[in-house]
């Protein structure tokens, strides 16, 4: 009987190939921390509750419909679960007037701003594994978003015409980017000064002198032997990680130079930017506001009517003005993810918690709902980090208690709504 | 429960009904002989015109690009929002509208099947899920094959690959719950990725050394043996390009006799004479496709406005985006399989090209004599949104609003275009062909597309009126599985449409050579690639 592997749902390399041991643990065949933490937490055999006292799924449901029916302005956040989660939640929102925004989507606006101004040439992880003979890591090298990258982008064959070795050629430009156990030509860039060296980088391939000696750092024979390496390879992928650079506008200047680059380099060669990083359902949420609603989060429904506004929708904003009655949380894959206390005043603001039973609810929680994860508990649709690739984590791996999907609480809740027709 | 919809003009070309007044009746959601008791239930459609509902056969509705195109054109959306109605969810944009405003739009206009053309195997699944959200018609895709490493190896890696690509193309087809191959610029969006711009039909690919001819072929062929509904749907070498005319002909030779499907044709269609380089060459390739039996066409003819262009050919979009306006692009490389190129894009009338571009499509279906071989569509968005469709009829049923509009172009390629001389006006019975018959037929499908006992009761009445515009854009009763849907352009009902496959039941596991080398080039496994029943079933729950 030929095995089926486990997509893992605890980073957004949505790995398919895990061999998983079942049981009240479930034991990934993996080092990655992030999947071995992820699979091997304990489930605690929680049930609903109402300030903090056990109830039935459907009183808790009832008491969540009726603050939402109650609320002007509900804020859903958190929002890291499956595409059935988020349809489920989008659901409410329109239903409620409800504000959508994801707990990751601070590090997700500046991708979303340059395809808004600008677009860019852009790959998937596949052609990184197939194709790829150079690889440049900017402020990242993969890793802690992505423990298993090199292991899942490393190829046993050789592809034709394209390299000779496992893995591309690497070059990491940053700070502090150790890659244990891999040759990779580190270029030591403070981090702020990385968009320079890009922009530097995209004068000199395209033929233009400087008189600078230096840029971030670098000295220019260092700068010019890697324009020379990168004008040469016939396949670059220029990779970053969003939520490591520097915050703000410069984050967009940043990620504008690296598109430059990449720009420039397609007029002699072929080149490709892929954005790293994004956990915890975070393109999933994305891909389900821009299909249902026509909007990239973050968005809001008032009288029936769409709007997107990432100022005003900043979850964070939101809850910091106390512009939001009701909070729901949905947190299926880390109980952990939270707002912080101080964005929780409890005495204004009812949260309605639908989490990962793997800790106690705060006792902020006015309602509380324990929640399935993703592949283990329950299956699920996840979109890839590179916005293409969906993989459907079947899930099944583990016996005894039985807590839901974030899809049916979030339906549970709909259903209860008044006027909803049964 | 009968329905009786009696007293309409019926106009059903797949049962040779041309206008007669003709009474239906409809029992659990399809139409069925008259009864021999009183219907339960009766509606008049005395004076009505009646068709079967609307056959979309090429639409980009779904998938990864719809969603890069719905973020590039961002103002779009925020400068369009519809309220949710009693029975409708809200939603945006006017070009590449939200999932449900897609399904309403569509029903209002009368269509109850759509079609996605390019669809990446990597993102069926994508594509599926957002299906599931675009509600009342019923809805199909097209796996996009022949640029994928794995195709090209297996092509490539054997003197008689044959047997190995017919193996590959069905399980693609069960996996992906597709319901036709189609293939974008044969081997050229593969080139790309090694840096080839340009690839004509007897050119080596870079990283193959194959040619698209032998892409082509074989692909077509292996489609044509396993006997799958519809043929291979090619969007072949060379589009846009001056003298693309001269490259879809020597493909329809190429073909040889395999039956095929040649998409979105008006973009192939150009010639290089005159003093701009740039000519309508609509007329030769009408008399290619008259005189080619096995051929069937669809026009993508553009209609001037605003749009945006989103297309599975990463060389041809990044060559053009220059021309982006507003001046945004996203191409990528997609996983090994093609790529995608989304590039907002203004058609003027003032623009010698896009005026040219017009003409040519009109060409088109005014001189292909069979019209159950040409399907009415736009390339939605490409050409224009599908919302033009009621224009687009006009423009064929009426040759004095066509002689108008031709007034209002660049006149350089008014006179070029040759379409004054062109006087022929299409009948209602031709629209409805080329609407829904037609595609119907192509497509295989045995029970849409006409009104006979045991089709599905999708059925349209529309009020005639002599501006057609008017007439096809707001049916006044649209009927889908037997249920009024939509009613002068409001809907009434909002059930789930279904999901039209050609091999259902999701497919085997894969062979082992076909496992290795697809997992040599995804970074996904091959096993978990196939989309089950269960899956499917959980995609399209509601």
């Amino acid at each position: 009987m030929p095995e089926r592997t486990h997509t893992c749902p605890f980073c957004a390399l949505l790995c398919d190939d895990l061999r998983i041991a079942a049981g009240a643990r479930p034991r990934p065949h993996t080092r990655c921390h992030l999947a071995r933490d992820g699979y091997g937490r304990a489930r605690l055999n929680l049930r609903p509750q109402i300030d903090g006292n056990p109830v039935s799924m459907d009183t808790a449901c009832r008491k969540a419909a009726r603050l939402l029916a109650r609320a002007k302005r509900p804020l859903y956040g958190g929002l890291a679960t499956d595409v059935a989660g988020m349809r489920a939640a989008v659901r409410l929102a329109e239903r409620t007037d409800g504000i959508l925004d994801h707990a990751h989507s601070a590090t997700m606006q500046a991708q979303l701003r340059l395809l808004r101004e600008r677009g860019w040439l852009a790959t998937t992880l596949g052609e990184l594994r197939h194709r790829a003979d150079l690889l440049v890591l900017l402020g990242t090298n993969a890793l802690s978003a992505h423990p298993r990258f090199f292991e899942r982008i490393r190829t046993r064959t050789t592809a034709p015409a394209s390299r000779t070795q496992p893995l591309p050629e690497l070059v990491t430009i940053g700070r502090d980017l150790p890659l244990p156990g891999y040759a990779a030509w580190h270029i030591d860039v403070p981090p702020g000064s990385l968009g320079e060296l890009a922009h530097a980088l995209t004068l000199r391939i395209a033929g233009h002198a400087t008189r600078t000696r230096r840029i971030g750092g670098v000295a220019m024979q260092v700068l010019d032997r890697l324009a020379r390496k990168l004008a040469r390879a016939r396949y670059t992928v220029l990779a970053w990680e969003p939520a490591r650079l520097t915050s703000g506008t410069q984050a967009d200047l940043q990620i504008h130079a690296f598109c430059d680059l990449v720009e420039q380099l397609n007029h002699g060669s072929r080149a490709v930017g892929l954005a790293l990083g994004g956990a915890h359902g975070a393109h999933t949420a994305q891909a389900v506001s821009t299909w249902l609603s026509g909007h990239p989060l973050r968005i809001g429904f008032q009288g029936g009517l769409v709007q997107a506004d990432p100022i005003r929708f900043d979850w964070r904003r939101v809850l910091a003005g106390g512009e939001a009655d009701v909070l729901v949380w949905i947190s299926a894959f880390d109980g952990s993810l939270l707002p912080a206390p101080e964005l929780l005043p409890a005495d204004s603001l009812p949260l309605i918690l639908l989490a990962r039973a793997d800790r106690p609810p705060p006792p902020t929680a006015k309602v509380y709902i324990p929640i399935g994860t993703p592949g283990i508990e329950h299956p699920g649709h996840l979109c890839r980090l590179d916005g293409m690739v969906a993989h459907y984590a079947r899930g099944g791996l583990r016996r005894g208690i039985r807590h839901p999907a974030a899809a049916e609480v979030l339906s549970g809740i709909y259903a209860h709504l008044p006027g909803t027709q049964p | 429960m009968i329905l009786e919809l009696k007293n309409g003009r019926v106009y059903d070309p797949a049962n040779g009904i041309n206008g007669e007044r003709h009474s239906l009746y409809i029992r659990n959601g399809r139409l069925c002989r008259p009864p021999h008791r009183p219907a339960n239930q009766s509606r008049d459609l005395r004076g009505l015109v009646v068709m079967p509902g609307g056959i979309d056969a090429h639409t980009h509705l779904a998938g990864g690009k719809a969603n890069l195109g719905r973020i590039l054109m961002h103002e779009d959306h925020r400068d369009h929002a519809v309220a949710a109605g009693p029975l409708t969810r809200p939603g945006s944009g006017t070009i590449l509208p939200s999932a449900a405003l897609a399904g309403y739009r569509y029903a209002a206009l009368g269509y109850t099947a759509c079609f996605e053309p390019a669809m990446l195997p990597a993102n069926a699944r994508l594509t599926h899920l957002e299906f599931a959200d675009v509600p009342i018609i019923d809805k199909g895709c097209y796996v996009m094959l022949g640029n994928d490493d794995v195709y090209l190896k297996t092509l490539a890696g054997a003197r008689r690959p044959g047997a190995a690509v017919a193996d590959y193309v069905a399980w693609m087809v069960a996996a992906t719950r597709a319901r036709a191959v189609k293939i974008v610029n044969p081997g050229g969006i593969n080139a790309f990725k090694y840096n080839q711009r340009k690839l004509d039909l007897d050119e080596a690919n870079r990283g193959y050394g194959l040619t698209p001819r032998h892409i082509l072929t074989e692909l077509a062929r292996a489609v044509a043996e396993l006997g799958l509904p519809h043929p291979l749907h090619i969007h072949g070498c060379n589009l846009g390009a001056a003298n693309s005319a001269a490259t879809t002909l020597a493909t329809i030779n190429a073909l040889e006799g395999i039956p095929a499907h040649l998409t979105h044709l008006q973009f192939h269609a150009y010639g290089k004479e005159g003093k701009r380089g740039f000519s309508p060459a609509g007329d030769r390739l009408a008399e290619a496709v008259n005189a080619t039996q096995g051929l069937s066409i669809d026009v993508g003819q553009i209609m001037f406005g605003n749009t945006l262009t989103a297309s599975g050919d990463t060389m041809h979009q990044y060559a053009t985006r220059g021309h982006a306006r507003p001046r945004r692009v996203v191409c990528m490389d997609l996983e090994c399989e093609a790529g995608c190129g989304v590039l907002p894009f203004r058609y003027r009338e003032a623009s010698f090209v896009n005026a040219l571009q017009w003409a040519i499509g009109l060409q088109l279906y005014l001189l292909i004599d069979d019209p159950w071989r040409i399907f009415m569509t736009t390339d939605h968005p490409n050409g224009a949104p599908f919302t033009a469709y009621p224009r687009l009829i006009r423009l064929l049923m009426d040759r004095e609003f066509r002689e108008e509009q031709l007034a209002a172009i660049h006149p350089e390629a008014a006179a070029m275009s040759g379409l004054k001389g062109l006087t022929r006006e299409y009948s209602l019975y031709e629209i409805a062909i080329i609407t829904r018959a037609g595609p119907a037929r192509g497509l295989g499908l045995t029970d849409h597309g006409h009104l006979g006992p045991g089709a599905f009761a999708n059925i349209v009445a529309y009020r005639p009126h002599k501006n057609y515009e008017r007439m096809f854009s707001e049916p006044e009763y649209v009927y889908k599985n037997g249920q009024l849907v939509a009613r002068r352009g409001h809907i009434l009902a909002v059930p789930t449409g279904g999901l039209i496959e050609a091999l259902p039941g999701g497919g085997n596991m894969p062979g082992r050579t076909l496992e290795r080398r697809f997992n040599a080039s995804h970074a996904g496994c091959a096993r978990n690639f196939p989309i089950s029943n269960d899956e499917l079933a959980e995609i399209y729950a509601q």
